[in-house]
């Protein structure tokens, strides 16, 4: 071909989210509505915002309703902090719990269809892991749209965004960070329905680029989630987080991944095992079905394990059942309709009448950039990188710690992207203008599309792919430990040597899948390799990171993990401390934050 | 008791950088239980990795991937082999994209074309409602909740506005189905500058109660009912 | 109304002709015509109907020029008779007699269509089914009337009932329709279909009950010089012109996008529409 890659053209808007998801749109929205005219533009995979991976979120947002007779703000605190395995960082938990039950309220007022309760109020439901009185009863606390919560929290943010006049720039994709001086000016941007290459200039970069989980066999997310977020991070040099944290769900539909989500056991549904016996009751007495992900997604397999799964006679792949069938008629009309059918569309199930077959898939990351309780990312464990933000999954602040709670995330989302929204625009009153675009560039990727175009290499895309699918699975998945992770990764950078020989089959950059797969598995090769050094360092048990060889949680670890990789395969461990504010503060209640046990 | 199909996609392709369209047969082997995605996914793996076509969620909740499988728009990552086979008896399908906007690549539309009419209804409350006395949130009786949130599970998908008979001038059905539940919302105000687009001449006039809508619509939202609703001026 | 939830998990994709029922009705003709079956599987009937509905439309616009021609040649009764010996035999009669389905189709689907739109009637099944069921009657009716041949049955009378049911049923739509913020010549097409419902199809079958009323100059000429018929005929030309003018104006809106061509199309419609229908109005009142 010889067509030199260049910049075709440069934006200057005052500030560019990348990843218009749940997260970055709220936080667009807010520095909208707190600065009128603000010029934003907010960059998306997908081909229109609406289309982001928030719009599948089902169950709930967890927030305490001040109004609640029984719900208090310091049981939701207490249980992010059991749930996360202590490992979350308490100032993000007591202002992101506290702030809940505002943000539900401005969802509500900017139009979000939450499902009501006969006086008219939002409704609430139960969810995995939000217990009352530190971990008694169940506490009514996610609210939720029937079952799109996700979906109509994406439509609220989008629209309001909308409203304000921000900018899209949709099936793109930001493929380098721009910095000058150590300050993040914007980034290139690859607009795929043109195949040319934009700079976006702005004052302050918002990152909120969602999850990253399709490097495993059986996962959640959507297919835009390749990790690109993070790769850009390891290519700018800056850290990420707690990659080692990776939630599995327990309940996904065999095959396709897609989610039974907890509503479904959160109104009564019983996982059974090929004898029919409902086992959860056997691991956690109290929470049963309702415990946590990463326990429940560990009974399943050990259950599997011992013998006790059954196999799927057309995805030939191991599950136990979900059991709906004593759920009554109008539950399934009104609150669960559109999960059930899922299993219908996918797998030709009758949830009504006939059993479910569902297997842990994977879901959520709890790492990512490292932040501070303002949303501006981090250099090291105190550092920040000026104008450069982050929120939603692609960030850690961490509200999550080693494990999430069900409901958390949405709560996360919009209540960090609120507050990196309040932060930029404050950061903007004074903020400097960008200047112009580096010397440098775009030359990184140019360079990377430019081998793409011009390799003639004889490795396939699909075979690299689905290798990595199968070692991540069996070797980084729910269960891991030290040889496994060793193995996996030699076998990654294996995987990353194929991966330089492969060829494209058509040359052209407008809308072409081909070259933007490549780099893709790229990220996915370089994500991958930090979850497993980061799983390897690690030698305890903490939430999800779940080590056979050392199944016990340890008070040598307690800390977040840093990772930087500058180059494939080198990669560099330091620490974060984990914040104890609310147990220094020696408040009421405060010895709940302390190290605790977490059983259910 | 997994059965394989033997299956011949047309699939409908174009070439932006040469301009040329044309149809192109691929035949391929399938287990009963994959959808039309994963179909795509095993051309591009291991026939032809040029052909370009667009998923997101692949859950059908997004809307990114709908298409026209022989004739009928659809969400294909709904779509199971084995239900399309016995939907449309045949083991050879036509696969085209939507037709509301122009294609840039084989199966990839340009959406934001298509949204642009979406964007005339302006999907959101345009003059909020004063807050309920007591504080909080609006309140809002689940019966009339209930009276409008089948229309608010629409994802944009498009398929409906594909199938109708109208497809000019027109905001399409999604888009005034957007706007019917905003005006049903008790929560929004802006009821006249709502009124004005409905009845404008994009509007409820273009409708002809073809009721396509309704019945391509992947989440079975019943479009006809809500737009009639328009026409009979009763939101109620 | 809370509309119920379609069907629990419905599998939509499993089912081939949703909430019809009718392609069970019609299931021979469909599984005959592939063309038919394609648009049934992928837009359903009511998108077949609809399109039926604009077709016969257009086939009785085109139909009313043709008409008003014809009667033109009433200003020379002599010309007009032979014209009528013309047409006078079993082909022509056959014609006349197939008129009767686009007329009745695209009355009582245009009856379909106000109740469905506004008046709530939205079990479409069943009234898709009703449309075909009375379509059918009135073309096997009209067809055993054309076979009997020549009945004298009192015009007086018959008219009198047509004119009163067009009344209500116009009445009963336009209360329906006043209130609402539909633009007003929208509501007139409604109005007048309402009108012309007993209106055409009481004409048609009037025609051939009394055959020489519709076919015989000098009962045609005696007919028409009474008053109350010039009346009436009067209005019968204006609406059917108004409606099928209208009808055509939204069918130029649904395809052309140019404004400046569309205004064209419009005034061009209109001219023609305008002069047919002033020559009809000229017609009844000047012989
Ligand atoms: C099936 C499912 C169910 C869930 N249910 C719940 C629930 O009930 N409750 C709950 O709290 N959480 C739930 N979650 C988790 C929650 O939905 C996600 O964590 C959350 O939606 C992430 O939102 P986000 O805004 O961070 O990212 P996303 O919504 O994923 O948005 C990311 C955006 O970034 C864009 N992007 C990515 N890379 C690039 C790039 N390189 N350049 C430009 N743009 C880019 C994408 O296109 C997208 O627009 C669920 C998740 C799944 C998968
Ligand atoms: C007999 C009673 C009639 C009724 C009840 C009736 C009813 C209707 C209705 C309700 C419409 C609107 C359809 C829509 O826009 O969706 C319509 C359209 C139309 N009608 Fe009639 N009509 C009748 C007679 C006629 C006659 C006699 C003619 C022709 C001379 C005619 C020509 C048309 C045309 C051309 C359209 C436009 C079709 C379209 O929009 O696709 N109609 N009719
Ligand atoms: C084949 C069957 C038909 C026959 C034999 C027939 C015959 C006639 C005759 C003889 C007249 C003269 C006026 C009168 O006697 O009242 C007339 C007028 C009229 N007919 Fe028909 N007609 C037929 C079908 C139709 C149809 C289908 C329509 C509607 C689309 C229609 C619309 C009219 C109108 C509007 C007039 C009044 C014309 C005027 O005022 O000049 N006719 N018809
Ligand atoms: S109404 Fe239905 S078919 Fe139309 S865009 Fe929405 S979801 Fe898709
Ligand atoms: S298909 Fe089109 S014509 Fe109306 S009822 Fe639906 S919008
Ligand atoms: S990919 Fe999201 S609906 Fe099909």
């Amino acid at each position: 071909m010889g067509k030199k890659l260049r910049i075709d053209s440069v934006l200057r808007p005052e500030v560019l989210v990348i990843g218009a998801g749940g997260a970055g749109l709220r936080c667009a929205a807010e520095i909208c509505e707190r600065r009128p005219g603000t010029a934003v533009v907010a960059v998306t995979k997908v081909y229109s915002p609406q289309k982001s991976h928030t719009s599948t979120a089902q169950g709930g947002m967890a927030a305490v309703d001040p109004n609640d007779p029984v719900d208090k703000i310091i049981y939701h605190m207490f249980d992010t902090w059991k749930g996360s395995d202590c490992s979350s960082d308490q100032n993000i938990i007591k202002k992101v719990c506290e702030s809940a039950w505002e943000q539900i309220l401005w969802l509500e007022r900017h139009g979000m269809h939450f499902s009501r309760t006969e006086e008219g109020r939002i409704a609430k439901r139960p969810f995995g892991g939000h217990m009352l009185d530190f971990g008694e009863v169940k506490a009514f606390r996610a609210c939720y749209e029937a079952d799109r919560t996700g979906k109509g929290i994406m439509d609220t943010v989008w629209a309001e965004s909308l409203k304000h006049g921000v900018s899209f720039l949709n099936q793109s994709v930001a493929t380098e960070l721009l910095f000058r001086n150590g300050r993040c000016i914007g980034a290139v941007v690859f607009m795929e329905q043109s195949g040319k290459f934009a700079a976006v200039l702005a004052k302050a970069t918002v990152m909120a680029t969602g999850g990253k989980t399709r490097m495993y066999q059986v996962s959640s997310n959507c297919r835009q989630n390749t990790g690109d977020g993070l790769a850009l991070m390891f290519q700018a040099g800056l850290p990420v987080m707690d990659l080692e944290a990776v939630q599995f769900h327990p309940t996904g539909i065999v095959g396709p991944g897609i989610l039974a989500s907890e509503a479904l056991r959160g109104e009564g549904a019983i996982l059974r095992n090929k004898d029919d016996e409902p086992f959860m009751e056997r691991y956690a007495p109290t929470a049963k079905d309702l415990a946590p992900r990463d326990l429940v997604s560990r009974c399943i397999m050990t259950e599997i394990r011992e013998g006790r799964g059954c196999i799927h006679p057309d995805h030939k792949l191991p599950h136990v059942w979900l059991d709906l069938r004593h759920i009554p008629e109008h539950v399934h009309k009104t609150r669960i309709q559109e999960v059930c059918g899922f299993f219908c569309k996918f797998v030709g199930v009758q949830p009504q009448h006939e059993l479910c077959p569902v297997t842990p898939t994977a879901h959520y990351q709890m790492g990512g950039a490292p932040t501070n309780e303002f949303g501006e990312v981090q250099k090291d464990d105190r550092q920040i990188v000026p104008g450069l933000y982050a929120c939603g999954e692609f960030a850690a602040a961490s509200l999550h710690g080693h494990n999430r709670l069900g409901t958390n995330s949405l709560l996360e989302l919009i209540t960090m992207g609120k507050v990196v929204g309040e932060r930029v625009a404050a950061y903007l009153h004074d903020a400097q203008d960008p200047g112009d675009v580096p010397q440098d560039g775009g030359q990184r990727v140019f360079a990377q599309f430019s081998r793409y175009l011009e390799s003639e290499g004889k490795e396939h895309y699909a075979e690299i792919r689905d290798a990595l699918r199968v070692l991540m699975t069996e070797k980084v998945g729910v269960f891991r430990n030290e040889k496994g992770l060793t193995d996996a990764i030699e076998e990654l950078k294996e995987l990353k040597e194929r991966a330089a020989h492969m060829k494209l089959a058509s040359k052209s950059l407008v809308m072409n899948q081909e070259p933007l797969q490549f780099w893709e598995l790229n990220h996915l090769l370089d994500v991958s390799m930090v979850i497993a050094y980061c799983a390897l360092a690690r030698k305890e048990s903490r939430g999800a990171h779940y080590r056979e060889d050392y199944p016990e949680r340890s008070p040598k670890f307690q800390y977040h993990t840093l990772a930087y990789m500058t180059e494939y395969g080198n990669v560099t461990l330091a620490n974060r401390p984990i914040d104890m504010s609310i147990f220094e503060a020696r408040g009421e209640h405060y010895e709940r934050f302390g190290i605790i046990e977490r059983k259910y | 008791m997994s059965q394989e199909y033997d299956l011949t996609l047309k699939i409908s392709r174009y070439d932006p950088d040469t301009r040329r369209s044309w149809v192109q047969d691929y035949r391929l082997e399938a287990c009963r239980i994959l959808r039309f995605v994963d179909l795509f996914r095993k051309i591009n793996d291991e026939q032809d990795a040029t052909l370009a076509w667009n998923s997101s969620c692949e859950h059908g909740q997004c809307g990114t991937c709908g298409m026209k499988i022989n004739g009928k728009p659809l969400l294909t990552c709904e779509l199971l082999v084995e239900n399309a086979v016995k939907l449309f008896k045949t083991q050879s399908f036509t696969v085209e994209p939507l037709t509301i906007a122009p294609v840039i690549r084989d199966l990839v539309i340009d959406m934001e074309r298509a949204y642009e009419r979406v964007h005339l209804v302006k999907p959101y409350i345009i003059q909020p409602a004063p807050q309920h006395p007591e504080g909080d949130e609006y309140r809002i009786s689940p019966q009339v909740l209930e009276s409008y949130v089948e229309a608010t599970r629409c994802v944009n998908c498009f398929c409906c506005a594909t199938a109708c008979v109208t497809q000019k001038n027109y905001l399409g059905p999604n888009a005034m189905l957007a706007n019917i539940v905003r005006l049903m919302d008790p929560r929004e105000t802006a009821k006249e500058e709502r009124m004005d687009i409905l009845y404008s001449g994009q509007g409820t006039p273009r409708c002809r109660t073809a009721q396509a809508c309704s019945f391509v619509c992947p989440k079975e939202i019943d479009i006809a009912h809500f737009i009639a609703l328009a026409k009979e001026g009763n939101f109620g | 109304m809370v509309r119920k939830i379609k069907k629990l998990y419905g599998l939509q994709m499993d089912i081939s002709v949703q909430r019809t029922g009718v392609e069970a009705f019609f299931i021979g003709i469909l599984e005959r015509s592939e063309w038919l079956s394609y648009y049934a599987r992928s837009r359903g009937w009511g998108f077949i109907m609809t399109w039926a509905h604009r077709i016969a439309g257009l086939v009785l616009a085109l139909y009313m020029l043709f008409h008003i021609y014809t009667l033109s040649a009433l200003y020379e009764p002599a010309a007009f008779a032979s014209k009528m010996k013309f047409v006078d035999n079993f082909i022509f009669s056959f014609f006349e007699w197939a008129l009767a389905v686009p007329v009745i189709f695209h009355a009582l689907n245009g009856a379909r269509l106000i109740l469905y739109e506004v008046f709530r009637i939205r079990n479409d099944a069943i009234m898709i089914r009703w449309v075909f069921v009375l379509s059918a009657i009135y073309i096997m009716t009209l067809a055993l009337v054309m076979l009997m041949g020549n009945q004298e049955v009192s015009p007086g009378f018959f008219w009198l009932i047509v004119a009163i049911a067009s009344v209500i049923s116009a009445t009963i739509v336009y209360k329906r329709l006043r209130h609402t913020q539909n633009g007003t010549l929208w509501k007139l097409q409604r109005v007048s279909g309402a009108l012309l419902l007993p209106l055409v199809s009481g004409h048609m079958f009037f025609m051939h009950l009394n055959y020489r009323v519709g076919h015989d100059v000098d009962t045609i000429l005696a007919r028409i010089s009474a008053p109350g018929i010039k009346a009436l005929d009067v209005a019968f030309v204006s609406l059917v012109f108004f409606h099928a003018g209208f009808g055509l104006y939204t069918i130029i809106g649904d395809y052309v996008e140019d404004s400046r061509i569309r205004k064209g199309l419009t005034v061009l419609i209109s001219f023609v529409l305008g002069v047919f229908a002033y020559a009809g109005a000229k017609i009844v009142l000047s012989i």
